[in-house]
């Protein structure tokens, strides 16, 4: 009982990791028909920023990371006036998000302050505070649950803002038929940059929510992306509800293997491929042809 | 049009990281290599000292200057020249050599062929005079013997003598990290032997000769290292391989210089492969050996009975925990159980309620410091630490790692191949003397100290050669190192069939110093007494 109940509460918080990265992706690609690679780049900048006002000058934490999201925000809506709004085609712009990635990585290196070690602790406010969980000999630290409140958070909003807002309506309109909302009044110029401003700050709150857990570096804190891009495919890129599904199904199979078959190394880290491989053959045995064409069902 | 865009877009995203990427260490270190060289190409008083590159306290040569690029946006080597001076230069300042082309990310950063000078003959000569008298600490006893039918000999003597030796340059390949999960502290490895190299060139280099340091980037992946390591092989054309301080490379890279009779020396030594290679020559310890001597010292210190193993998934970690485990056996101890992380792991709690839930007294680890650090974090957010706190392989030991792990990571013990950083020996001044110069941020943890041992045995095996430059002499050479003291601990022998030198172990651990974490030295040198004969 106490094993799964801690494989309960591991899933749930990985699956969190993995659900926050890959809702950011979600809103990207049903919005605008691009996957955002960059998502985990822009993440490491808006990270660094914060820490670097917050421990090596000594800002308050919270003015710190407001910072850190809003230079991920300025960062999405200069991408989205130099890049996205002329290079008309998702697919090239896709590749232009993988070049950013690159970019932004890079980037950290150059701030010599920064890159000459090779991972640094970014403490929130609540370190050291943790809640045991009954039954499970097991405890989860606060960053954790606002984490998870964050998840639940993000969840709630981008689905009602994308369902019943004027906002959100023209979000997709714009994605679906781009003459057809211009012909209705709707303002490409205007929607665009909201949706490239809330997505690259979403990867900023991802990268603040889980450096206290993790440790803020160029690399790790990237490397999920690849896992979200598995659970994005669940989801088939536009549906929040199978995207949050999906990451926890991910995580908690990749737990359960760990906590119930530790001699079969390797399958814990084959379990978002053979994710990838089952979702893409039901979703063509279904007769589905490519997921774009899925993109215009509703969330 | 907008592909034009798309690809200017392209073009900068791939370009910038590669032209500014790097460190302040290493920009420091690079634009010193260039005030050296261009100290050079401007005849800026690079005597080389009679003793050569050994003597690094002695190195008047190539004071830094302010005199511009010059020398660093020289392309290509003089092979005519006599006694040129190609150098460890920065391939990220506009280099035109095929070398840096063909470089990616941060590997661009490498290195370039400069200018022959009036400098380079004068050094040229004096190394020349030098070469025969063999006088360098360490050196191979019989090294000077040349070999009858050593391959490359058409030219004079002192010329083109094998493949990558011209009359003025010796073309050495190094593959380093500097990209990939573990990049970001993976190049200071890198840095070390190339300082040391670097100082070599500084000092007149070897024998007339400078050397030509290529350099590339494999991320910690072996795919990328072999493609590297072929590229320079038969594209470049080196004469050899020095210093390769990545396991995953140094590992399948072995048995494909058996194949095309090309000599490493100076392998990290980590991975077990590189010790059934002929032309391969670690100076490093075997994760193995650290596995064996963390078991037996903790079984005998700690009475380590219950241990789990916490490792990254590789052919050298899956080693590790099977020696660890075949030792802690003879003391009545037992790995309970191991797993593997990855670093896209969102984290190790799985690992730690594991042990929690099976009453281990010791966790033992094959990691980087990243994933470590995670662990030890994630274990304080769990308010546990087993009896015997953490100990692990030398990819722990790194300066920055204590602060990182904090109060938890208290009585970590690391194991290292050399002497420990807290010492105070000449071997060690002399070390950080050399490193530092060059790279005064290095971080210096057990594959820097492997990086510069490799280079200078390198350098003090070519320089024995004289002027007769060659693959099988230099393997010859290396196989008659006889007991070849650097100063940082254990002595090296290699012998044909016999290149696990360094068999021994330091261990330091993790202990408070006033607010502050550090790593202090417990014990060694321990002789790993379970170690192949190889």
């Amino acid at each position: 009982m106490t094993k799964l109940i801690q494989t309960l509460v591991i899933g749930l918080e990985y699956g969190c990791v993995y659900a926050l990265i890959a809702m950011g992706m979600v809103l990207v690609y049903r919005t605008t028909g691009v996957l955002n690679i960059a998502h985990g780049g822009v993440g490491v900048l808006a990270g660094f920023v914060a820490w670097d006002l917050n421990t090596l000058r000594g800002w308050p934490y919270f003015p710190a990371i407001a910072v850190g999201i809003g230079v991920a925000i300025s960062s999405g809506l200069l991408f989205e006036r130099f890049v996205a709004r002329k290079v008309p085609n998702p697919f090239l712009v896709t590749v232009a998000t993988l070049a950013l990635f690159l970019l932004l990585q890079g980037l950290v290196f150059v701030i010599p302050w920064w890159g000459n070690t090779w991972g640094q602790v970014f403490n929130s406010p609540f370190a050291n505070r943790r809640v045991a969980i009954p039954g499970a000999d097991y405890a989860v630290s606060w960053d954790q649950l606002i984490l998870f409140g964050n998840v639940l958070l993000f969840f709630g909003g981008l689905y009602f803002v994308l369902r019943r807002t004027r906002v959100g309506l023209a979000m997709r309109a714009v994605s679906d038929d781009p003459t057809a909302a211009r012909l209705m009044g709707i303002r490409q110029k205007v929607v665009a940059p909201v949706v490239w401003g809330l997505a690259f700050g979403l990867s900023g709150l991802t990268t603040m929510l889980l450096a206290p857990i993790l440790l803020l570096d160029n690399t790790s804190l990237t490397a999920f992306t690849l896992k979200a891009l598995t659970v994005t495919f669940v989801g088939g890129l536009i549906s929040l509800p199978l995207t949050v599904a999906g990451a926890m199904t991910l995580s908690l199979l990749e737990v359960s293997t760990q906590l119930y078959l530790p001699n079969a190394r390797g399958l814990s880290d084959a379990w978002p491929f053979i994710i990838l491989i089952v979702v893409l053959v039901a979703r063509f045995t279904r007769g589905t042809k490519a997921l774009e064409d899925t993109a215009v069902a509703p969330a | 049009m907008a592909s034009r865009r798309l690809f200017v877009v392209l073009t900068a995203g791939l370009m910038i990281p590669a032209a500014c990427g790097g460190s302040a260490a290493q920009r420091a270190a690079l634009k010193a290599q260039s005030q050296n060289v261009s100290a050079q190409g401007g005849g800026g008083g690079a005597a080389a000292p009679s003793g050569g590159y050994s003597s690094g306290d002695s190195g008047s040569a190539a004071a830094p200057s302010d005199s511009g690029s010059a020398g660093v946006s020289a392309a290509t080597p003089a092979a005519g020249s006599s006694g040129g001076s190609a150098g460890v230069s920065s391939g990220g300042s506009g280099s035109a050599s095929p070398a840096a082309a063909s470089a990616s990310g941060s590997a661009g950063r490498s290195n370039t062929p400069s200018a022959a000078s009036a400098a380079g003959t004068a050094s040229g000569s004096a190394g020349r005079t030098a070469s025969g008298s063999g006088s360098a600490p360490g050196s191979p006893s019989a090294a000077a013997a040349p070999t009858p039918g050593a391959p490359g000999g058409g030219n004079a003597v002192g010329g083109a003598t094998d493949v990558g030796v011209t009359a003025s340059s010796i073309k050495v390949g190094h593959i380093g990290i500097y990209s990939g999960p573990v990049g970001s502290f993976g190049a200071n490895l890198s840095y070390a032997g190339r300082a040391t190299l670097q100082e070599i060139n500084d000092n007149g280099g070897i024998n007339g000769r400078k050397l030509d340091v290529l350099v590339r980037d494999d991320a910690w992946d072996g795919t990328k290292g072999m493609n590297a390591a072929r590229d320079l092989v038969e594209r470049e054309k080196i004469f050899a391989f020095c210093c390769i301080m990545s396991v995953n490379t140094s590992d399948p890279l072995t048995p494909y210089l058996d194949d095309k009779k090309i000599p490493h020396i100076g392998a990290d030594g980590w991975g077990e492969p590189q010790y059934k290679g002929a032309w391969t020559f670690p100076v490093s310890a075997s994760a193995v050996t650290e596995a064996h001597m963390l078991a037996k010292w903790q079984a005998q210190n700690q009475a380590a009975k219950r241990v789990a193993i916490l490792y990254i998934n590789n052919p050298t970690g899956r080693a590790y925990v099977k020696a660890y485990d075949e030792v802690i056996k003879k003391f009545g101890g037992e790995v309970v159980f191991s797993q593997p992380a990855t670093f896209d792991d969102p984290g190790t709690t799985t690992f730690i309620a594991q042990a929690r839930t099976q009453n281990i007294d010791t966790i033992s680890t094959y990691l980087d410091p990243g994933i470590f650090t995670r662990m030890v974090r994630e274990a304080a957010a769990q308010n546990y630490k087993p009896k015997n706190a953490f100990s692990g392989a030398a990819g722990l030991y790194f300066e920055v790692t204590p602060n990182f792990t904090g109060p938890n990571g208290e009585g970590t013990i690391a194991a290292t191949h050399w002497e420990t950083n807290d010492q105070d020996t000449p071997g060690l001044r002399k070390y950080k003397a050399t490193v530092e110069k060059y790279y005064p941020k290095m971080d210096h943890s057990t594959w820097t100290k492997a990086g510069y041992v490799g280079a200078t045995i390198f350098g003090n095996l070519v320089k024995s050669l004289g002027l007769e430059v060659t693959r099988q002499r230099l393997k010859d050479a290396a196989d008659r190192l006889n007991d070849f003291d650097s100063g940082l601990g254990p002595h090296l022998t290699w012998s044909p069939g016999h290149h696990r030198a360094n068999k021994t172990i330091y261990l330091a651990q993790i202990q408070r110093s006033g607010d502050k974490f550090e790593y202090k030295k417990i014990a060694g040198p321990l002789v790993d007494e379970y170690a192949e004969s190889n």
